[in-house]
């Protein structure tokens, strides 16, 4: 009988290993796999780590660029990653893979883009500032009050599907309010896990108070000017990035133009090159995530400052 | 001043330089020597810094002995025999081609695990060892291969016992070359994406989205070093085995 | 021992040579003396097999195609194997035949003490002097015992002293070793005091043009009336093809 047993738990052993490659099915099949991010401290990997200290979990963690990760999820070489979307959503309708955790329920009504100025462009010029800001909140309600227009925009965009970008836009909850709270807390796990040194930050609240500037949002939504501004303004934005479909829906429906600005766009594949091309002036505002704007902000005292959310939530855990 | 202390007087002046200009600078961008030889001596304290200098070092001795193993072979039939001549024309429109743009095919064929790191650094290594051994083979001067084969060698005793081992210094060059370049090729090698968050390229990139330029320095200092060393302990083995090569030629 | 018929070579439309005949008896010392480029060494090679030829060449009454055991060769430019040393030199023709070590050890012995170099036996070619280095060729050309010893203007490359110097110690290894020796050179006065019997060359394409038999005795005095009237005639009979 005793060996009847022992053999048994053997055979559910080697069962249970050669499991291995054989998908995942739950959290804790995670153990040990391989997952992939786009960049260290982009808000996937700060997703991640939160989402595997709260479940006691190791993973290896390898850096993809997003437009590599689905190729690279098929041909084995990964379990499994972490992207903002629309790639979560384009794994599933193309690839039939599904979604193990969202982002939101591992971090609820999470704040995930935000827009960065240059603080030496904010003080020489604050009226771009308020007009790129005031066509921000424009598209961000277009989206809101028009989601087919939005999805047609999101298609042109990312060059996906209609069907993979209606997926991705349920996720997405779109906003123009930079979220106080939600950066506060995205910089306490950032001093937590060692990304960021307490000595560069000092003391948070004074930190976050000069790194955030709520005040300009509220101006922007009144703004009005008399000519027009004949300026031209660099925005940097992150590529195939569906939660920053506001930039696009304000250079569709014209709203830089009423403004007379002229956009000159630059595309980066994750948040810490877009803060490297800050970092060089290369840029002057720019759509990114707040990990990496915080994170690059302290430890290479690159100066920007926040003064937009764009979204919360939006990404997810898939797997194969 | 002998050439020794000279050295070190230019060692110590560049370190001087680098960081009055990091005072200058802003500190963030370029971290002085202070900051950075703090930040090696923690890296090798917790031991990171062996991990990944050996994790790259495997792939670059894997990489450069396929290049080896290829290369030198393929180098000397190609000098020997007068066929083969025409595929130097493949090797010349190839071999400008740099090994970060193969980078998107390593990805596609191989994947992001260590092949496609091994591939890259193949790539680099290859065309100095070929193209060494096929010189060396090709500059072997008619009266040397005559001189044999008036004193009866075979065609093949010729190139075994006169031609490849004229050839030597010449085929060691491109080892050393070779090999140079595969070290070179390591951090280009190793943005193809990772399997594993090893490898001192993969310390750089990580530091890099982090912003820890003092990470990357030192990463970038290692790299140096290693290189260094591996480059003198070649130079070193050259002249041991090459111990008839006169200083004239 | 050796005998040319109407040995001729062409490289494309290029004649070298033109219907050569001579023989050589064996024991003897011939040299060639020529205008430069007129196809000497092209002709040396041919003998030695080192070049196609229309025409015949007899090695001993045999017909000979190709490289011959029979025939040794030392080459104008410093031919020695750079990365073998002296004795490595000396010994690769044995090792070509296989033959078995000790046989080999004590026939480079044998050539060391004959070209005076014992102390060099592990020394690298790059070690040693031009005039050295020829030596250490002659002995390698020697060390499988061919009848025949071919050499290409050997001493072109030396200075005047060590010419002497060498021309004085092939005289006494032929004397010793008993070889038929044909010697290709420009230089008159060196055919003039080392050879039995001396052949002129025309200019390309080369024919023979003349011959002169030399039957001064070794070691023969540079300006003895003897010598300096061979040599006039010879530097005769080459001005011509020079001016031509």
């Amino acid at each position: 009988m005793k060996k009847m047993v022992s053999l048994l738990l053997f055979v559910l052993a080697v069962g249970c290993i050669s499991q291995e490659r054989g998908g995942i099915q739950s959290i804790e099949d995670l153990e040990g796999k391989t997952i992939a991010i786009p960049g260290k401290a982009t808000v996937q990997d700060f997703l991640l780590q939160k989402f595997l200290r709260e479940h006691n979990l190791n993973v290896n963690i390898v850096i993809v660029k997003p437009p590599e990760m689905i190729a690279v999820l098929e041909k084995g070489e990964i379990d499994g990653f972490i992207a903002w979307e629309p790639y979560p959503a384009r794994a599933q309708v193309e690839g039939g893979h599904k979604v193990l955790v969202a982002s939101k329920d591992i971090w609820a009504h999470h704040p995930c883009c935000v827009v960065a100025v240059r603080e030496d462009f904010l003080k020489e010029n604050r009226d771009v500032v308020l007009a790129v800001l005031a066509a921000h909140i424009k598209a961000t309600t277009f989206i809101q009050e028009h989601p087919e227009e939005a999805v047609r925009i999101g298609v042109e965009f990312t060059e996906m599907s209609e069907e993979v970008i209606r997926k991705a836009m349920e996720t997405i909850d779109f906003v123009y309010e930079p979220n106080y709270e939600g950066i506060r807390e995205y910089l306490e796990a950032l001093l937590e896990m060692e990304y960021v040194s307490p000595e560069d930050v000092g003391d948070v609240d004074t930190f976050l108070g000069g790194f955030i500037n709520g005040d300009l949002i509220e101006e922007a939504v009144t703004f009005k000017c008399a000519q027009g501004l004949n300026k031209t303004v660099r925005i940097g934005y992150l590529r195939a990035d569906l939660h920053q479909l506001a930039l696009f829906v304000a250079l569709d429906q014209g709203y830089f133009d009423e403004f007379g600005l002229t956009v000159e766009l630059y595309t980066f594949s994750a948040g810490p090159e877009e803060m490297d091309a800050f970092g060089a002036g290369d840029i002057d505002m720019g759509y990114l995530g707040t990990a990496p704007a915080t994170t690059k902000r302290l430890n290479l005292s690159i100066r920007i400052v926040i003064v937009a959310g764009v979204n919360n939530e939006g990404s997810a855990i898939v797997v194969s | 001043m002998d050439m020794r202390t000279q050295k070190l007087v230019i060692v110590l002046s560049f370190v001087g330089l680098w960081q009055v200009v990091a005072l200058g600078v802003h500190t963030r961008f370029l971290p002085g020597p202070f900051e950075v030889t703090k930040t090696l001596v923690e890296l090798m304290a917790t031991g990171e810094l062996v991990v990944h200098s050996v994790v790259s070092l495997s792939r670059v001795v894997a990489g450069f002995f396929l290049a080896v193993g290829i290369g030198l072979p393929l180098g000397i039939v190609m000098g020997w025999s007068r066929k083969m001549e025409n595929f130097s024309v493949i090797v010349e429109v190839l071999r400008p081609i740099p090994p970060l743009a193969w980078i998107p095919l390593a990805m596609i064929w191989f994947g992001i695990g260590f092949q496609s790191k091994v591939f890259i650094i193949f790539i680099g290594a290859f065309f100095p060892i070929l193209s060494n051994s096929f010189l060396g083979v090709r500059e072997t001067e008619p009266y040397m291969i005559e001189a044999g084969r008036v004193l009866g060698a075979t065609d093949n005793e010729i190139l075994q016992k006169i031609v490849i081992p004229n050839s030597f210094p010449s085929i060691l060059e491109g080892l050393r070359i070779g090999l140079g370049i595969a070290w070179m090729c390591l951090v280009a090698a190793e943005l193809t994406g990772l399997k594993s968050p090893l490898g001192l390229g993969y310390m750089i990139m990580e530091a890099r989205d982090l912003g820890r330029a003092d990470v990357v320095i030192a990463g970038m200092i290692t790299i140096g070093v290693i290189g260094y060393i591996m480059n003198l302990i070649l130079r070193w083995a050259e002249r041991k085995l090459v111990r008839w090569k006169s200083d004239r030629a | 021992m050796i005998a040319l018929e109407k040995v001729s070579k062409s490289i494309g439309d290029l004649k070298i040579l033109e219907n050569v005949s001579f023989s050589v008896s064996k024991g003897e010392f011939l040299c060639m003396v020529g205008p430069s480029g007129c196809g000497k060494t092209t002709l040396l090679k041919c003998i030695a097999g080192l070049r196609s030829y229309e025409g015949e060449i007899f090695i001993e009454g045999v017909k000979s195609e190709g490289i011959n055991q029979k025939i040794g060769f030392v080459f104008q430019e410093f031919s020695l194997f750079p990365f073998r040393t002296v004795k490595g030199n000396i010994g690769f023709g044995m090792e070509i035949q296989k033959r078995r070590n000790e046989n080999r050890e004590k026939t480079i012995r044998d050539l060391l003490d004959l070209i005076r170099l014992q102390q060099f036996e592990n020394a690298y070619p790059h070690e040693l002097s031009g005039g050295m280095q020829k030596k250490v060729a002659i002995a390698r050309a020697l060390a499988t015992d061919p009848e025949i010893l071919l050499m290409d203007e050997p001493f072109l490359m030396l200075d005047a002293q060590t010419r002497n110097m060498l021309q004085k110690e092939l005289l006494r290894i032929w004397q010793k070793t008993c070889k038929t020796v044909v010697f290709v050179t420009h230089d008159v006065d060196e055919a003039v005091f080392l050879a039995d019997r001396i052949m002129v060359l025309t200019k390309r394409p080369a024919r023979i043009k003349a011959e002169f038999p030399v039957d001064l005795e070794r070691k023969r005095d540079r300006s003895s009336p003897e010598f300096v009237s061979i040599r006039k005639e010879i530097l005769r009979e080459l001005e011509v093809e020079y001016v031509e």
